[in-house]
């Protein structure tokens, strides 16, 4: 009998996002009559793949109890290299490479000063935000580099394989890769028992301080990733790109239902969860409305969501 | 894991001589404590006797400032938690250490996964799968363990904690939480550990526990040893003597300021914790409220203060009803309350002893907003010098105090919201002797000034040296309301100690 409700449970909390993203996605349908078209599905599919890639990462992150805001300037940061490395007459896959390596010693940073030392994660996080925004317009020189680039340069962002855009694909793989490690490796399910109860992990053997800056890597890695790809949709490098970006992932995550208290989510979750945002983002383009009101719109949506699935959750465990 | 008959009687674990001070406390007093190899050895005490310091320096969450540990006849030197463990001491702790999240395989796996380059196997078999169907067959491995009650919850743990390979699992107070039924299981499981060559520390001052399961006894008391039994030829009787003890330091002292008109009226109060209670209490009353842990003493005075929901029932001062649903309202009605927890509940342990004191009543000493600092001090410095709170300044830290001046902080920032009615919850634990008398005639002087005094305790001597009338609850329900003269601790602990008699 309580197994029953608990299984409904968790499967409700699943419907209650799903079930928001159709009701968006038929409101929108109604509202305008270019939006489901194949053209406009894969523009708003391009538009979430970075949000996707390093939310995949981010999701872990975020049920292993942790946080970070430095997201948008790891994502800046590598964006800009890349193109200064190319201009530099690197080749481009080493540049990619670079700038990924990079977003990765970023990770590390992060992870050294909050899971070894200690420092709140929102702290130490902001930190490597301003100084990662900072060395991204000290690099540029607050210009833009489009030129030099090359013609590969696009292709990551803007190029198919097939018939289907790349970026896409990535971002699909990238998820299917996440949602392995979610469900099938050691990293995952000790990301759920860290989140869940450090202590009880930390008594189970577990080596929770590995894990804590592993995921770190993660996030800095997808992150830079995630910017490179930006860039090369783009067609330039500059240091204005990830502005924000944190919290369009954030936005993506907790939407998806990972607990900001860790030890509950799902990178399934988070896709949905980026879907809702790039919707909403495209219909209101769709129906002309200011990209200023876009802004209320997400905040609204992302409270409301939040909101109706902790009353969900109240009204089930009463029962 | 089975051993020969030839070793026996041999012990399993000795712990000589320990001593382990705090600051102003001796929590044990050189204890040597053995334990037979393959036996279920009860240690019983009141609380606060030192059954939790022990085991804390066992487990390796403490240190010792003096004595050793033999394990298996050689000295143990394990520094942290992990170290006990490796050695093989686990603990099942009344706060269960498992992932609810996680389903049931997982827990039991957690830490020791069976994986390959870090991708976990699917239906690799593990030992402790087949200990829990022969435990608990009723336990699904695949179900999540935030569906399961809290006693299938308990032998997860306990299956989790034997197939790390223990030789002695320590268990604390692990019936507190169950039902009659659930008890027996455990019960069942506890035999089968045993049959298993486990050794088994049992804390618990349930006898019917001790009895069911218990080869020797062991009692504690003030951090001394009072004696070793071996329980089948021991009687109730004896082992409650025994935890006891003859001394009682604080005499009762009838209270003038006691009359026979009623502040609080109390009628079938009703909340998820506790059942149909009811009782009065008068003007310059102390009145007791005495159980075991869980009982349902804490669970009324937040029922009072506002802080569980009530379900039904009804609560009158003077004669007026009145509808406590928020710890403000209650401050508003008169009633004031000294928390069980002071550490998290009763204090704020970064701030001064003057902000402390002063937070519960800002609206005497400020004028439009702005709190008057001269009027702040002298009314925080009257309570101090009033409480005899030792202190060099007014503006130390709480955390820097003493427990026992601690505690005199939080009852000072009680009595500064001018009460009628004070609640104190377990008013003296973790308070040394000496502070606790002092707290004791502060808390008859408040009596004497006609206040209303509601005191709930797990401590028998506390009850019997401070009420004029004791309730006594066992389970959530009120089973006697006795007078101070009516009082014998042989049977108010029957009374409350004993499940079978309750039901």
């Amino acid at each position: 009998m309580k197994s029953i409700l608990k299984f409904k449970k968790t499967s409700y909390q699943q419907l209650v996002i799903v079930g928001v993203l159709l009701l968006i996605m038929a409101i929108l349908s109604l509202a305008s009559p270019e939006f489901l078209t194949t053209v406009n599905l894969i523009n708003v599919l391009r538009q979430i793949v970075s949000v996707v890639i390093a939310g995949c990462a981010v999701t872990l992150l975020m049920i292993s109890g942790n946080f970070d805001l430095s997201i948008g300037s790891t994502m800046a940061l590598a964006g800009t290299m890349t193109a200064i490395f190319v201009t530099q007459g690197i080749p481009l896959p080493a540049a990619i490479l670079m700038s990924v390596l990079i977003g990765m010693v970023i990770g590390l940073i992060n992870g050294v000063f909050v899971i070894m030392l200690n420092v709140p994660s929102i702290i130490a996080t902001l930190g490597t935000m301003y100084i990662m925004k900072g060395i991204a317009w000290v690099t540029t020189g607050g210009n833009s580099i489009h030129l030099g680039l090359g013609q590969d340069y696009t292709f990551l962002g803007r190029g198919f394989l097939g018939p289907f855009p790349l970026s896409i694909l990535i971002a699909i793989f990238t998820f299917l890769v996440f949602y392995f490690i979610q469900s099938r490796t050691l990293l995952g399910k000790y990301t759920y028992a860290i989140g869940a109860n450090r202590r009880t992990a930390l008594l189970s053997g577990i080596n929770v301080y590995f894990y804590g800056v592993i995921l770190y890597v993660l996030v800095g890695l997808l992150s830079a990733f995630s910017g490179v790809i930006m860039s090369s949709r783009l067609g330039v490098g500059s240091a204005s790109i990830g502005v924000g970006f944190e919290f369009d992932v954030i936005v993506a995550v907790v939407l998806g239902g990972t607990s900001l208290n860790g030890g509950e989510g799902s990178v399934l979750g988070t896709i949905t969860g980026a879907l809702i945002v790039g919707f909403i983002a495209n219909g209101l383009n769709l129906m002309g409305i200011h990209s200023f009101y876009q802004d209320i719109v997400k905040g609204i949506v992302l409270v409301g969501a939040v909101l109706l699935d902790l009353t969900l959750k109240s009204k089930l465990s009463k029962t | 894991m089975k051993i020969g008959r030839t070793i026996e009687n041999d012990y399993l674990l000795e712990m000589l001589g320990i001593v382990k001070r705090y600051p102003g406390v001796n929590a044990l007093k050189g204890i040597n404590f053995r334990v037979k190899r393959n036996t279920v050895h009860c240690l019983i005490g009141e609380n606060g006797a030192g059954k939790s310091t022990l085991i804390k320096i066992l487990t390796c969450a403490e240190r010792m400032t003096q004595g050793k540990i033999l394990l298996d006849n050689k000295p143990f030197l394990g520094k942290t938690v992990k170290d006990a463990m490796n050695a093989g001491i686990s603990t099942v702790f009344q706060e269960l250490n498992i992932i609810d999240q996680l389903t049931v395989e997982e827990n039991l796996t957690l830490g020791r996964e069976h994986q390959r380059g870090g991708i976990l196997l699917r239906n690799a078999p593990d030992p402790s799968f087949a200990v829990l169907k022969e435990f608990a067959p009723d336990i699904p491995l695949k179900a999540r363990v935030s569906t399961l009650s809290f006693a299938q919850k308990q032998v997860v743990e306990i299956v989790k904690a034997v197939s790390a390979d223990a030789k002695i699992v320590i268990m604390d107070e692990p019936t507190a939480a169950l039902s009659r039924v659930e008890s027996e299981g455990l019960y069942d499981i506890i035999r089968k550990l045993k049959a298993n060559g486990i050794t088994i520390i049992y804390i618990s001052h349930i006898l019917d526990d001790i009895f069911s399961i218990g080869d020797y006894a062991t009692v504690l008391r003030d951090g001394e040893i009072v004696g070793t039994r071996s329980v089948p030829q021991t009687e109730r009787s004896e082992l409650i003597r025994m935890m006891i003890g003859k001394v009682v330091q604080s005499k009762y002292l009838p209270v003038k300021g006691k009359t026979d008109t009623p502040l609080l009226r109390v009628r079938n109060l009703t909340t998820s914790m506790i059942r149909d209670f009811s009782f009065t209490l008068n003007k310059g009353e102390i009145l007791g409220f005495y159980g075991l842990r869980g009982a349902g003493k804490s669970e009324t005075a937040r029922a009072l203060f506002g802080l569980d929901k009530i379900i039904s029932g009804s609560i009158e001062i003077e004669n007026k009803p009145v509808s406590i649903t928020s710890p403000r309202k209650a401050m508003r009605y008169g009633i004031a309350m000294v928390p069980e927890e002071r550490l998290t509940e009763g204090l704020f342990m970064k701030l001064s002893v003057k902000d402390n004191i002063a937070s519960s009543n800002y609206r005497g000493i400020s004028h439009a907003g702005i709190a008057n600092k001269k009027k702040t001090r002298d009314r925080v410095e009257k309570l101090v010098n009033e409480l005899d709170v030792r202190i060099h300044s007014i503006e130390q830290q709480a955390r820097t105090l003493s427990g026992g001046n601690q505690q005199k902080v939080v009852i000072g920032k009680c009595l500064n919201a001018s009460p009628r009615l004070l609640i104190l919850d377990e008013p003296t634990r973790g308070v040394d002797v000496g502070a606790k008398e002092e707290i004791y005639s502060i808390i008859r002087k408040l009596a004497r000034e006609n206040v209303s005094i509601l005191v709930c305790s797990s401590e028998y001597d506390e009850i019997a040296a401070l009420c004029d009338r004791v309730v006594l609850i066992a389970g959530g329900r009120i089973i006697t309301t006795l007078s101070n003269a009516e009082l014998d601790s042989q049977r108010v602990r029957m009374l409350t100690m004993n499940k079978g008699v309750m039901t």
